[in-house]
C-alpha cells in the first residue's frame, strides 16, 4: 500500500471513530475513543513527516501523542474516577445524532471539496475529514449534558484543526504548534480541574444544572 | 530599548511563585501582608516598563525587537499603556479589597495566594499578546489568558462563580478554535503565494506582501477571526459568556478583564482588519464590523434596561462598548481611526474605575442588587460622587473623556457618509444612557423604603441581627461565625423603617463582618418576613437619611474604615483621568492617538 493510500485510510479511520465517539453513551469508551483518534492522528503525522522529510512535523506528532493520547486520557480517567460518574444521556437520541453527523459529513465534504489547494498532501479525504471533526466536535458540545462531554468535544475540534493543518501547510511554524500543545494540555487539566470542582458543588458533573446567571 | 521589552514580563512570573509558595507557609491572618506585597511587585514595575517602553515607540516609531519575535508600533504601544494603567489600579485596588474579603473570613491565606499567583500569571500573558510579531504566538497568547483568568473568574468557588467560569472556559475556548482556523487560513495564504520563511505568519512580513495574498482565503480568514476574536472579545452575539464572568469574579478582576483582556482580544481583530484591508479591499472587513459593532450596542439594550445587577450592567455596557469600538474602526476614515484609539484608552480607563466603584457599593451594601442599593450618596458621599460620575463618563456624558471619543465616532460616521449607522448608534446609545442612569440615580439618591426579597438565593438580602430581638420565633438561630451570607447595618435599618426598630438596629451589636451561613440565612429571611409584618405600619415615618450615613460609618471597625479610605484613595486618581481627559485632549494624546490611527488604518 502506498503513503496517499495509507493516509486515506488513516483518515477514514478518523471519521469513523469520531463518529463513533457521538453514539457512544458510556464515558469511559468516549474517553478510550478520543485517546484512539488522537493515536491515529500521530500515526497520519508520522506518515507525512516520513513522506515530506519535514522534522519538525515529527515532533508534533511525538507531543500529540504526549498531550493527547496519555495527558489528556489521564486527566479525564482520573476526574472520571473522581465523579464516579459512568454514563451519559445526550439530549437526543442515538438514531437522531448519528443522523446529523452524517449531514454534517456531507456538509463538510460538499464545501471542502471543490477547494484546490498547492499544498495539500494527495490524500483527497484528509481535508474533509478534518473539516468534519470540527463540526462533530461542536456537535459533541452542544448536545451532550456531562461537563466531560465538553472536554471530549474541544478535543475533538483541536485535533480536526491539526489535521487541517496538517494536510495544508504541513503543520503551523514550530513555535506556534508548540505553544498550541501547551495550550490544550494546560486546558484539558484546568477543565478537569472544574469539572471535579463543579461535581463537589453541585453534585453533579450535568451541564444543564448550570442555570442560575440569566439576564 | 528591547532590554526593556524582556524586562516588562520577568518580575511577574517567579513572584507568582513566590506569592503561592509564601500561601504555603502557614503565616498567620496578619501575615498576609507579605503575600500581598509579593504578589504587587512585580505588576507594578511591569506597569513602569511597560509605559516606558510605550512612550519610546509613541516618541521613536516602530520597534523590532529579540530576533523578530518581538514589534512594537503605535497600535501595540497602546495597549501596552492601557493593560498598565488598568493592571496599575487592579493590583493597588486588590489590597484594601482583598484585606477585607480576609478579615471578613470570605477567602483564606491559601485562596489569596492563588489569586497572586494567577494574577501574576494573567498581566505578562496579557503583555505579551500585544508586542509579538508573529499572529500564531498571538493567537496562543490569548488562548493562554482565558486559561490563566478562568481560576481567577472562579476565585470565589460558588456555584455562580463556578457556572459562570465552566462558561467562560468553554465558550471562550470554541470560539478562539474558529480564530485558529482563521489564522492557519492566512497561512495557507502565505505560504501558497509568498515565499516560505520563518516569518511566514509575521505581521511585519504579511503586511508588506498583503497585496499578493489570495483574496478568497483572506475574506475566508477574516470571519473565522471576527468569530473567533470577536467571542473573546465579547461582540454580540457571542457575548454570553461576558456578563456571567465579569459579574462573578472578584472586582480588582472585573476590573481587569473589562479594561484590558477585551482589549486583547480586540487587538487582534484590529491586526487583521488592517490585514484583510490591504489584501482585498476596504469594504469588505468595514461592513462586517459595522455590522457587529451596531449590533453589539442594540443587543444589550434589554439586558441593561431590566438588569438587576450592578456588575452585570457594567458587563454589559462593556459589550456596548467594544461594539462602539469596531464600529468606529468600521467607520475608518481619519477620525473614525481616530477616535477608534481614543475610545480604547477612554473605555479601559472608565470600565475598570467603575468595576472597582461597584466593588465598594459591594462592600458596603454586601449586595449586588441594583433594588437594594440605595442612596450611597447620603450614606457614603464620596463613593456616591464617583459612582455618579463613573456613570456619567460611562455613558459618554461631557465633561468626561468617553464622550469625546464617543462624540468623534458618531462625527466620523457622519463624515464618511455612514449616515444610517450614525443615526442608529446615536439612537441606541441615548437609550442606553437613559437606562444606566435611571439604575444609577435610584442608586446613588434613592430611599431604601422597600424590601424586596430575591426569587432564590442567589444574591443576598441585607439581615441584621438585632431585628431577630423582638421576634424570637423564626430568626433567633443565627450562626453568626459561619462565613456564607453577609449581614449589614445600614440598609437594614432603611427597610424596617419604623422608629423602634431603627433603634434596635443601632443599640444593636457591630454587625459588619458577621455572616450567616445558608440555611441560617433562609430562616432569617423569613424571620424577616415575619417581623417586617408590623413595622409595615410604622413605615409611615422615613429614617432621616443623615442618621443613616452616620450610623453606617459608627459599625464599620477601625480596620476596614481604613481600608474604606485607602480604596477611596485608590480611585481618585482614574476619576480625575477621566475628567481632565474629558476637558482637554493634549496635544500629544492627539499625536499618539493620530499615530495608533495610521496603524489601523
Amino acid at each position: 500500500m502506498d503513503t496517499v493510500k495509507l493516509l486515506d485510510f488513516s483518515a477514514l479511520i478518523l471519521l469513523f471513530s469520531t463518529g463513533l465517539l457521538v453514539v457512544s453513551r458510556r464515558l469511559e469508551l468516549a474517553i478510550g475513543l478520543l485517546a484512539f483518534q488522537s493515536l491515529v492522528l500521530a500515526f497520519i503525522s508520522v506518515l507525512v513527516a516520513a513522506t515530506t522529510g519535514i522534522e519538525h512535523i515529527y515532533l508534533a506528532s511525538i507531543l500529540t501523542v504526549l498531550v493527547k493520547v496519555v495527558g489528556a486520557t489521564a486527566v479525564l480517567i482520573y476526574v472520571l474516577r473522581k465523579v464516579k460518574m459512568r454514563r451519559e444521556t445526550g439530549l437526543m437520541s442515538r438514531g437522531l445524532s448519528l443522523a446529523l453527523v452524517v449531514g454534517l459529513i456531507l456538509v463538510s465534504y460538499n464545501t471542502i471539496h471543490p477547494i484546490k489547494l498547492a499544498n495539500t498532501i494527495s490524500s483527497p479525504n484528509s481535508l474533509p475529514v478534518a473539516m468534519s471533526m470540527v463540526l462533530i466536535g461542536l456537535f459533541i458540545m452542544v448536545s451532550r449534558k456531562k461537563a466531560l462531554m465538553a472536554v471530549v468535544g474541544l478535543i475533538t475540534i483541536e485535533n480536526g484543526l491539526f489535521l487541517i493543518a496538517l494536510s495544508t501547510t504541513y503543520g503551523m511554524p514550530l513555535l506556534v504548534e508548540f505553544g498550541i500543545f501547551f495550550d490544550v494540555a494546560v486546558g484539558v487539566m484546568l477543565m478537569g480541574f472544574f469539572a471535579f470542582h463543579i461535581n463537589t458543588v453541585f453534585e453533579t458533573i450535568n451541564t444543564d444544572e448550570l442555570n442560575r446567571l440569566k439576564g | 530599548m528591547p532590554a526593556f521589552l524582556y524586562l516588562t514580563l520577568l518580575p511577574c512570573l517567579p513572584l507568582a511563585f513566590v506569592a503561592l509558595g509564601l500561601s504555603r507557609l502557614h503565616l498567620r491572618a496578619r501575615q498576609s501582608t507579605v503575600i500581598i506585597l509579593a504578589g504587587t511587585i512585580g505588576p507594578v514595575v511591569a506597569t513602569v516598563m511597560a509605559l516606558v517602553s510605550a512612550f519610546n515607540v509613541f516618541t521613536a516609531g516602530p520597534v523590532v525587537a529579540g530576533e523578530g519575535i518581538f514589534y512594537l508600533d503605535a497600535l501595540s504601544a497602546l495597549m501596552l499603556a492601557v493593560i498598565a494603567l488598568v493592571s496599575l489600579l487592579a493590583v493597588t485596588y486588590s489590597i484594601p479589597y482583598l484585606n477585607r474579603e480576609m478579615a471578613h473570613g470570605v477567602i483564606t491565606i491559601s485562596k489569596l495566594g492563588w489569586y497572586y499567583f494567577w494574577l501574576n500569571l494573567l498581566i505578562p500573558a496579557m503583555y505579551a499578546t500585544v508586542i509579538v510579531n508573529s499572529l500564531g504566538i498571538t493567537w496562543v497568547l490569548v488562548e493562554a489568558t482565558t486559561l490563566v483568568s478562568a481560576p481567577l473568574v472562579g476565585f470565589y468557588g460558588r456555584k455562580e462563580s463556578l457556572e459562570a467560569t465552566w462558561k467562560y472556559i468553554i465558550i471562550a475556548m470554541v470560539g478562539i478554535s474558529f480564530a485558529l482556523l482563521g489564522i492557519l487560513l492566512t497561512y495557507v495564504a502565505s505560504l501558497n503565494n509568498l515565499p516560505e520563511s520563518g516569518a511566514s505568519l509575521d505581521w511585519t512580513f504579511l503586511l508588506k506582501n498583503a497585496a499578493s495574498l489570495d483574496p478568497a482565503l483572506m475574506k475566508l480568514a477574516f470571519i473565522f477571526i471576527l468569530v473567533g476574536y470577536g467571542t473573546k472579545t465579547g461582540l454580540a452575539p457571542m457575548h454570553t459568556w461576558l456578563p456571567d464572568a465579569h459579574s462573578q469574579s472578584p472586582s480588582p478582576i472585573s476590573a481587569l478583564l473589562s479594561g484590558a483582556l477585551l482589549n486583547c482580544a480586540l487587538y487582534g481583530i484590529l491586526r487583521f482588519n488592517s490585514l484583510t484591508k490591504s489584501a482585498v479591499g476596504p469594504e469588505f472587513s468595514s461592513g462586517l464590523l459595522i455590522i457587529f459593532g451596531l449590533l453589539s450596542i442594540a443587543f444589550v439594550i434589554p439586558f441593561m434596561i431590566k438588569q438587576i445587577d450592578l456588575k452585570r450592567l457594567l458587563a454589559y455596557s462593556s459589550v456596548e462598548h467594544m461594539g462602539i469600538i469596531v464600529l468606529a474602526v468600521g467607520i475608518g476614515g481619519e477620525l473614525g481611526y481616530f477616535a477608534a484609539a481614543l475610545h480604547i484608552f477612554n473605555h479601559a480607563i472608565a470600565k475598570a474605575f467603575m468595576f472597582c466603584v461597584a466593588g465598594e457599593v459591594t462592600e458596603r451594601y454586601h449586595t449586588r442588587d441594583i433594588r437594594q442599593i440605595r442612596g450611597i450618596v447620603h450614606s457614603a458621599p464620596l463613593l456616591g460622587t464617583f459612582l455618579f460620575a463613573g456613570t456619567l463618563a460611562v455613558t459618554g456624558t461631557p465633561p468626561f473623556n468617553v464622550f469625546v471619543s464617543e462624540f468623534l465616532v458618531i462625527t466620523g460616521a457622519f463624515a464618511s457618509h455612514n449616515y444610517w449607522a450614525a443615526g442608529l448608534a446615536l439612537a441606541l446609545l441615548g437609550v442606553i444612557f437613559a437606562s444606566m442612569l435611571y439604575h444609577c440615580v435610584a442608586m446613588a439618591f434613592g430611599r431604601a423604603n422597600e424590601l424586596i426579597l430575591p426569587s432564590d438565593g442567589a444574591s443576598t438580602v441585607p439581615v441584621h441581627p438585632a431585628m431577630s430581638l423582638p421576634d424570637s420565633s423564626g430568626a433567633s438561630g443565627f450562626n453568626l461565625a459561619a462565613p456564607h451570607m453577609p449581614v449589614q447595618v445600614a440598609s437594614v435599618s432603611a427597610l424596617s423603617g419604623g422608629s423602634s426598630n431603627e433603634e434596635l438596629a443601632l443599640s444593636g451589636p457591630d454587625a459588619s463582618g458577621t455572616w450567616l451561613d445558608r440555611a441560617a440565612f433562609r430562616r432569617a429571611r423569613t424571620g424577616l418576613l415575619t417581623l417586617d409584618k408590623p413595622s409595615l405600619a410604622a413605615r409611615q415615618t422615613r429614617p432621616p437619611k443623615r442618621r443613616l450615613a452616620v450610623e453606617h460609618i459608627k459599625t464599620k471597625s477601625k480596620s476596614e474604615q481604613t481600608n474604606n479610605r485607602v480604596a477611596l484613595l485608590i480611585l481618585v486618581l482614574p476619576v480625575l483621568t477621566l475628567l481632565v481627559l474629558g476637558l482637554w485632549v493634549p496635544s500629544f494624546v492627539q499625536d499618539w492617538a493620530n499615530q495608533v490611527g495610521a496603524v489601523l488604518r
